[in-house]
């Protein structure tokens, strides 16, 4: 280990809480709609095979679907806007967009009646964008000395974006959209984030086979669940729930057990009911989850993220 | 073929009677994995990839038992898929030197199929 990692290892974390997670879809339709499949029966029937059933699908811009589901947080939490310190948002791609950057979150700003207040955004991460999210709320708390971060996540595929992926002939993943928000505080809320680590493991992509993403990504899930659980003090045992992409459930379960985790305690519910919504999966089926089994106050829960060559793991408490 | 690999065609000859090398086990698994028989075909520096014995799936399950075979996790710095590209290459990175392998390993007179699965 680098000794620049060994001393920031070393330092003492501070803790935040989530509360007010909410999230919005504008619909949800089965994936025989999908143009691609619905012209090429045999890969739908794959993907059916693989567990996908359907897909959420947004009519409305990737600004109006933050705003929605930011109001509900919003409302949920008995805050007005000006109890707002700060945003942080996060998009996995721009590609379509037709203007810059910054007028999204101008947008999504306006949406909200937010103004007079930083706003950050998170990118590079793509579907692990909530890892880069989670640590820059953390600093933002700690630094700064905000005590309410709203946090969004919006992403949907428009334009030329490909939403089937369907590598070597094998199903892949679907992609849908949708957007998730929440509230960062320093005290605790409805849970408690017990550690957190992100990292780039990159590979050369030119050469890099299937194989060797395997293996990469093996390595990557273990380095950054090894260090979550480690900040956050409690064994791979103690985790009661682990939430991962809503990806092809063959794969996640390989993973899970190369972490010496049991395939039970992976939450599989949205692979069927919405696909893989980019950044959107780990807090969605949190969401889900808790809503559903309520689970007990100090249940344990693992949320791993990758992006090409970005893993992300965090470890979050109930409270 | 090096020396580290002749020891895998040792490993293939060897006597029911003695021990079964943690890579004669691990050559088991894998003709079993791929629902083959054991006809010689599988030689110590065959391509387990290119050769379809093992697919990206099983690749995970291939990491884990080699991890059970030798007793400890595989160190990050190895983990990479040159390093699982054939048997041959698994000893030379994963069981290289007696020292470093388990004094016994299944049962080589043991049934295929006896092998816990990961």
């Amino acid at each position: 280990m680098h000794e620049a990692t060994t001393a920031a290892a070393a330092v003492c974390k501070p803790t935040i809480g989530i509360r007010g997670v909410e999230y919005y879809f504008d619909e949800i339709v089965p994936i025989d709609t999908l143009p691609r499949f619905a012209a090429n029966p045999e890969m739908l029937e794959k993907f059916k095979r693989a567990g996908y059933q359907s897909v959420s699908v947004s009519h409305v811009s990737i600004t109006e679907q933050a705003i929605l589901s930011a109001r509900k947080t919003l409302a949920g939490s008995s805050l007005a806007a000006a109890d707002i310190d700060a945003v942080v948002i996060g998009m996995s791609e721009l590609r379509d967009w037709s203007s810059y950057p910054e007028v999204a979150s101008t947008q999504i700003m306006l949406g909200l009646g937010l103004k007079d207040i930083p706003v950050v955004g998170v990118t590079l991460a793509g579907c692990a964008n909530y890892g880069s999210a989670l640590r820059m709320v953390r600093n933002m708390i700690a630094v700064d000395g905000y005590r309410n971060v709203l946090v969004i996540e919006t992403n949907q595929v428009r334009g030329e974006t490909e939403r089937i992926y369907s590598a070597t002939g094998n199903p892949g993943f679907i992609l849908g959209d949708g957007a998730v928000s929440f509230l960062a505080t320093p005290a605790n809320g409805d849970f408690k984030v017990l550690g957190m680590e992100q990292i780039v493991k990159p590979l050369d992509g030119a050469t890099a086979d299937v194989d060797a993403y395997v293996v990469n990504n093996i390595s990557g899930f273990r380095h950054v669940t090894e260090r979550a659980l480690a900040q956050a003090g409690v064994s791979c045992e103690q985790v009661d729930k682990v939430f991962l992409h809503n990806i092809r459930f063959a794969a996640l379960s390989g993973f899970l057990s190369a972490l010496n985790l049991p395939r039970a305690k992976l939450f599989t519910d949205n692979i069927a009911r919405t696909s893989h919504v980019w950044g959107g999966d780990n807090l969605i089926g949190l969401y889900d989850y808790c809503a559903s089994a309520n689970p007990p106050a100090g249940s344990i829960f693992l949320m791993l993220c990758q992006a090409d060559f970005y893993y992300s793991a965090v470890v979050c408490q109930k409270l | 073929m090096n020396d580290r690999c002749a020891v895998m065609n040792e490993s293939q000859r060897m006597d029911h009677a003695t021990p079964e090398k943690p890579i004669c086990a691990l050559r088991r698994w894998v003709i079993e994995t791929a629902g083959r028989t054991d006809d010689g075909a599988l030689q110590p520096d065959t391509d387990l990839m290119q050769e379809d014995y093992i697919d990206s799936l099983g690749l995970i399950s291939l990491i884990l038992i080699v991890e059970k075979l030798r007793g400890a996790p595989i160190d990050e710095k190895d983990m990479s898929a040159k390093n699982f590209v054939s048997l041959c290459q698994i000893q030379r990175t994963f069981f290289a030197g007696d020292d470093n392998m388990p004094k016994t390993g299944p049962d080589c007179s043991a049934p295929v199929g006896s092998i816990e699965h990961a």
